[in-house]
């Protein structure tokens, strides 16, 4: 099974707030890709568009 | 279960030249130094069969293909693994990939079934149905990495926490739940971020509050300004008409004050005087000028009240002292100041006489007085005298009695003299007849013829016959000595009755010398009693003095009073000269009266006129407050709406980071969300992996451990969010005493853990197949032989791939495994071709 939707899928069940799923998402996809650090990154380029607007 | 047959390995990490190992479904032991290829060969199958290796990852990977040997002119991998099933199903795994600029990278899989050839995609598919594990399954329960052992051994809490999650397979949700924990840590830049914005927010309240306030302030004092002007009758609504026409009143007034002041300059300012009433500040400005030009009318109209006022006073002043001086001279009835000073040289001459005689009569009185004490003293001392004399006459007699006294001692002293003399003869005689009766005595009584004892009788009568003599001496002694006492204590006292005559006669003649002092100083016989005659020569001068010092008394107030009458007209003349001074005239005392009298009446006039002007300008105050109270008005206006105006920008400020302070929350929000939901069930996972290999951990770490009283391991995870700390623990069987494995056990037993840890985790794996890199790195002999008989026993049940760099541990192997079960190579003297490779078992 991909690992990003096996991580994906035992964490979204566990979620209090359905509106999180779509950040869980990107943060699983990034952590699989690049690691802790990119998930790091990915919030950083979140707190930029909310800095930004 | 799977069955490694062959393996063929080319241009993989160590190894470049392809070597064939043929393993034939047994147990494979690689022996050989460190950085020889040994774990090449095991991440060669790791590879082979999964596509990737484990802690093969980081930035320095990303930067060069660590896959592909170095020295590899081809610049290609291969990896071929001949696989049998326990069904005996045959499977070919052929994967292959060239040189990248990294590490990761897919690569080409051929795979073949059974004579069925799959590549790409669908061999990828196959392999991964055929092995039934993923790669967290493959580094839990089939792969105990070299990595794994030593974090667990020489690792720090953390490093070995992350192992375990590593051998348990909740490593990647332990890593995700870390990685999200880090991100709400209070100094993680989603808080900071949070922080930032709130901090914004509030300060922007804050000046939002401020601003608000002090528009509402600004708003209450414009209606104040309204209701006060409305109540000083201003049509609030046409303000222009009130301005204009208060200004005009207030210029009118000024105009006639600069002219009645004569004060030219303020004339020039007055002309330019306009309100534009569209200008707030414009309005001040005139508003300034105006409340100048009225301080300085008020200024200078004060100024020359306050001369006046005083111009009044002097004159005042100068008209009561005048009147008064001309009033005192008419009293004392002296006018003219020759005969004033004549009288006062006639009053003096007399003063000077009356003093003489003054200071005669005092010395007098001196004298008297002095001579009064004298007298008093000798009167005192004669007294005494006398006193003293009467004393001793009294006692003893005058001094013819004395004499006689005297002489009747003399004759009792010469009578005892002569007494004494005849006993002293008496005593002579009787010592003389006891010498002739001692000399002339009988030693026999003649009558009895008996010795006769003298010598105790004539001692007896002469003892007898002295004690009376001396005792009769001794009274005639005494009663001489009485008299001589007697004679000398009268002639004592007649001695003192002379000196005391003496004494009185001394003063005598001193009471005779103040007779003649007395009458020399009064000229008055000097009669008895003389003290009351000097007390009433006494009182008679002091009566004297008395009338004297009247008399001097009545002068001296008839000088003061010229002296007066003197100065009077003295200041009369300075008080005129001043009065001529100050009106510009001169004259005689009465012209100079009237004079004065007309002066002030006009300078009176002069001042009630200014107080008027004064009074006038004072009273441009309340136009000038109404229209402050206009300005005021328009000032407070312009001011709301620029408050208005900044509140609304403040507002858009606000929304605006209200919004990002939302979204940040709703971050935070989901991110613990994530990490709740994450962590819980990370650790769901862990009690169930811990649930299931509670038991077989137990026995395989009891038989590698071979302590005969610590024979359970527990793992205790501790701390909240992502990383958990395990506490790695050894229990008793009766479970009585718990014991830290890493304050207790050395890192032999820790190596254990990891072994133990794994071996229970791959007895749950269907793959039936374990690979070991360096398992003994930190055991000793004892349980270097433990792990031989647990891996030994494996062996009978699973094919077990080792690699190690252990001599010692490889024989010992070599030597309890038969060659049936146990296929061993020997790696060395490594170049860039690869190592040599030798079957050794």
């Amino acid at each position: 099974m991909d690992g990003v939707s096996e991580l994906f899928e035992m964490i979204s069940v566990r979620l209090r707030q359905s509106r999180h799923l779509e950040l869980l998402k990107m943060l699983i996809d990034s952590f699989m890709e690049e690691g802790s650090g990119a998930v790091e990154a990915k919030i950083k380029e979140i707190l930029h568009e909310i800095e930004g607007e | 279960m799977l069955r490694l047959k062959n393996l063929e390995i080319a241009g993989f990490r160590g190894i470049n030249e392809g070597i064939k190992l043929n393993i034939d479904g047994k147990s494979l032991l690689l022996v050989g130094e460190n950085g020889v290829g040994k774990t090449s060969v095991l991440q060669a199958i790791e590879w082979g069969l999964l596509d990737e290796v484990a802690f093969l990852e980081g930035d320095e990977f990303k930067r060069e293909d660590a896959l592909v040997n170095l020295f590899n002119e081809d610049g290609i991998t291969s990896v071929k693994i001949a696989i049998k099933d326990e069904k005996g199903a045959g499977l070919e795994i052929v994967r292959e990939r060239k040189r990248l600029s990294k590490t990761k990278g897919r690569s080409s899989l051929t795979l073949n079934v059974n004579g069925e050839v799959y590549k790409a995609k669908s061999a990828e598919m196959k392999l991964t149905e055929f092995l039934k594990i993923s790669p967290e399954d493959y580094c839990t329960t089939v792969h105990l990495h070299q990595e794994v052992i030593r974090a667990l051994v020489e690792g720090d809490e953390k490093d070995r926490s992350r192992a375990i999650n590593r051998i348990l397979g909740i490593d990647l949700l332990s890593n995700f739940g870390e990685t999200i924990t880090k991100q709400l840590h209070s100094a993680s830049v989603v808080n900071r971020s949070l922080r930032a914005v709130q901090g914004i927010v509030e300060q922007l309240s804050i000046q939002r509050k401020t601003i608000n306030d002090t528009k509402v302030a600004e708003e209450r004092a414009l209606e104040s300004a309204k209701a006060r002007l409305i109540e000083k009758g201003v049509d609030a609504e046409k303000l222009d008409q009130a301005i204009n026409s208060l200004l005009s009143e207030t210029k009118q007034v000024m105009d006639e004050t600069v002219k009645e002041l004569a004060l030219d300059e303020l004339a020039s300012r007055l002309l330019g005087l306009e309100i534009p009433i569209e200008r707030v500040d414009k309005i001040e400005e005139t508003l300034d000028e105006i409340k100048d030009i009225k301080r300085e009318l008020a200024s200078v109209a004060l100024k020359l009240i306050r001369k006046a006022q005083n111009k009044v006073l002097e004159l005042d002043l100068l008209e009561k002292q005048h009147t008064s001086y001309l009033n005192q001279l008419t009293d004392l009835k002296l006018k003219d100041k020759a005969e004033i000073d004549n009288q006062m040289e006639t009053v003096n001459v007399q003063l000077t006489e009356l003093d003489k005689q003054l200071k005669r009569l005092r010395a007098k009185e001196g004298r008297l007085t002095d001579l009064k004490e004298d007298v008093y003293r000798v009167f005192n001392r004669i007294n005494e005298l006398s006193i003293e004399v009467q004393s001793i006459i009294k006692n003893y007699g005058d001094e013819n009695v004395i004499k006689q006294k005297q002489c009747m001692l003399i004759e009792q002293e010469d009578t005892l003299k002569q007494d004494l003399d005849r006993l002293g003869v008496y005593n002579n005689l009787l010592n003389l007849a006891i010498t002739y009766i001692e000399a002339a005595k009988e030693n026999v009584c003649p009558v009895c013829d008996r010795p006769i004892e003298y010598g105790n009788i004539l001692s007896s009568i002469q003892r007898k016959i002295s004690e009376e003599l001396i005792k009769h001496m001794e009274e005639l002694r005494q009663r001489l000595q009485k008299v001589k006492e007697d004679k000398e204590k009268l002639m004592e006292t007649l001695k003192e009755l002379k000196r005391l005559r003496k004494a009185l006669g001394e003063y005598e003649a001193k009471l005779d010398e103040a007779r003649k002092q007395f009458y020399e100083i009064t000229k008055i016989e000097p009669i008895e009693p003389l003290l009351s005659l000097i007390d009433s020569q006494i009182g008679e001068l002091r009566k004297n003095l008395d009338e004297y010092g009247q008399e001097i008394g009545e002068f001296n107030m008839r000088l003061n009073e010229l002296k007066r009458a003197r100065s009077i007209i003295e200041n009369l003349t300075s008080v005129e000269k001043k009065i001529s001074e100050a009106l510009g005239i001169s004259g005689s005392s009465a012209e100079l009266s009237e004079s004065l009298l007309k002066g002030a009446k006009s300078k009176k006039e002069e001042l009630e006129k200014l107080r008027l002007t004064y009074e006038r300008v004072e009273n441009l105050d309340e136009r000038i407050n109404m229209l402050e109270d206009i300005a005021t008005l328009f000032r407070r206006s312009a001011s709301v709406n620029a408050l208005s105006k900044s509140l609304e920008e403040i507002d858009q400020k606000l929304f605006i980071q209200q919004e990002k302070l939302q979204k940040l929350q709703e971050l935070v929000e989901a991110l613990t969300d994530i990490r709740d939901a994450t962590n819980s069930i990370k650790m769901e996972a862990l009690e169930d992996i811990l649930s299931i290999i509670r038991n077989d951990l137990n026995i395989v770490f009891s038989r590698l451990l071979g302590h005969p009283f610590f024979i359970k391991l527990q793992l205790i995870p501790e701390g909240e969010g992502g990383a958990h700390i395990y506490r790695i623990a050894a229990q008793s069987k009766d479970e009585a005493y718990t014991t830290y494995v890493r304050t207790r056990f050395s890192q032999t037993q820790r190596n254990l853990v990891a072994i133990s840890l794994f071996f229970a985790m791959a007895k749950r794996s269907p793959a039936g197949l374990v690979i070991l890199d360096d398992p003994s790195q930190s055991l000793d002999l004892e349980h270097k032989k433990s792990l031989i008989e647990v891996l030994q026993a494996l062996m009978n049940e699973i094919q077990v791939i080792m690699a190690t760099q252990d001599e010692i541990f490889a024989d010992q192997m070599l030597k309890s495994v038969p060659s049936e079960k146990l296929r061993a190579y020997k790696l060395s003297e490594w170049s860039e071709s690869g190592p040599v490779i030798k079957e050794i078992h």
